[in-house]
């Protein structure tokens, strides 16, 4: 169901921007970054195909620009990461979905962890399938050197989320009861 | 009214605790504080482990102004006669690609399945090379190895 207030293309746009703009503008402070989080939104507001088209489009043109595009096989995993994302958002966005309310924030505080978590624990299993020999004591070694940039990116997705995930959901998403919004469900109905 | 202040207070618990965790992550609240543009002198040893146990550069005493793992390793380029080059990696922060010629640099021959790791006084740094701190007198240990 989409869930956005303005036009799937305005919304598109702004949560491409927010994405596009957002990593390259904090290039330099790893594991804070934009994507997930417009990942997350686009996931959120948009029908499930457009929020993937976002979410590709934001990272190949993002990684094109920082010049990080086919120099390694891990974008494999970091694309498929944030894809992986999209699709459980999109499969869970009716449980998470909530109005301006504490609740809400709270939701979004524990999705950015989930999702963060999720998302690490897929591409250091990436680091460790492309970069190490394939032994369960490396797949351990890997996770254990990958602790300390994991607990920054959750600390900084509980940020993200909150902070500009929160409001932006809130200003964009419809109203259950908006009378615009009930007057063209029941046109679809009909 | 009351909903946006409530709101407000969970967004400030739930980011006071997150703003809280990452100034702990990066050692804000430790006593002897991460300086990293002290002076310091160290040892700088660079193994070629694909070359054997003899194909090692040891320098006895690098001064560096930057007092990292990085840091002590790019002072060490004049004595040495070696360059050095690093990228970003996507996760992991500064990844040391190539040293001396050996690595994934564009010039560089590169050894299937190694890479450049570094200890300080032979425990594994854990942290990206550049944000690691060293003090006088550490052993800094670069080592291009298939053992990780």
């Amino acid at each position: 169901m989409v869930e956005t207030r303005l036009p799937i293309l305005t919304t598109s746009i702004m949560l491409f921007a927010l994405g596009f703009l957002g990593r390259i503008a904090l290039h330099d402070y790893h594991n804070f970054e934009t994507i997930m989080v417009s990942v997350f939104l686009a996931s959120m507001l948009l029908p499930a195909s457009v929020a993937m088209t976002v979410t590709l489009s934001m990272i190949v043109l993002s990684d094109m620009y920082l010049g990080y595009f086919g120099a390694s096989k891990i974008i494999i995993f970091t694309y498929t990461g944030f894809l992986i994302v999209s699709m459980i958002t999109s499969g869970f966005q009716h449980i998470i979905r909530g109005e301006f309310k504490p609740g809400t924030v709270y939701k979004f505080t524990a999705s950015g962890l989930i999702f963060a978590t999720i998302y690490d624990t897929w591409t250091n299993f990436g680091v460790f399938w492309l970069s190490y020999a394939h032994t369960p004591e490396n797949l351990v070694l890997v996770y254990i050197l990958g602790l300390p940039f994991m607990i920054y990116h959750l600390l900084s997705s509980i940020i993200t989320f909150t902070v500009l995930g929160f409001p932006i959901y809130c200003a964009l998403s419809s109203k259950a009861n908006d009378p615009q919004i009930l007057n063209q469900r029941k046109e679809l109905e009909i | 009214m009351s909903e946006v202040r409530n709101v407000i207070i969970a967004v400030l618990i739930v980011n006071s605790l997150a703003i809280g965790g990452i100034l702990y992550e990066i050692g804000y609240f430790d006593e002897d504080e991460s300086d990293i543009s002290t002076i310091v002198t160290a040892k700088l040893v660079i193994k070629f482990k694909n070359l054997g146990e003899n194909d090692t550069l040891t320098f006895e005493s690098i001064t560096t102004s930057e007092s990292t793992a990085y840091g002590i390793l790019l002072g060490g380029q004049t004595q040495g006669s070696y360059s050095v080059t690093a990228t970003t990696h996507y996760e992991f922060g500064l990844f040391v690609e190539s040293i001396a010629g050996w690595g994934t640099c564009g010039n560089c021959q590169d050894e299937d399945g190694f890479y450049w790791l570094y200890s300080v006084n032979d425990n594994d740094g854990g942290v990206a090379a550049n944000r690691k701190v060293i003090r006088d007198g550490d052993v800094v240990e670069w080592n291009y190895t298939d053992e990780y």
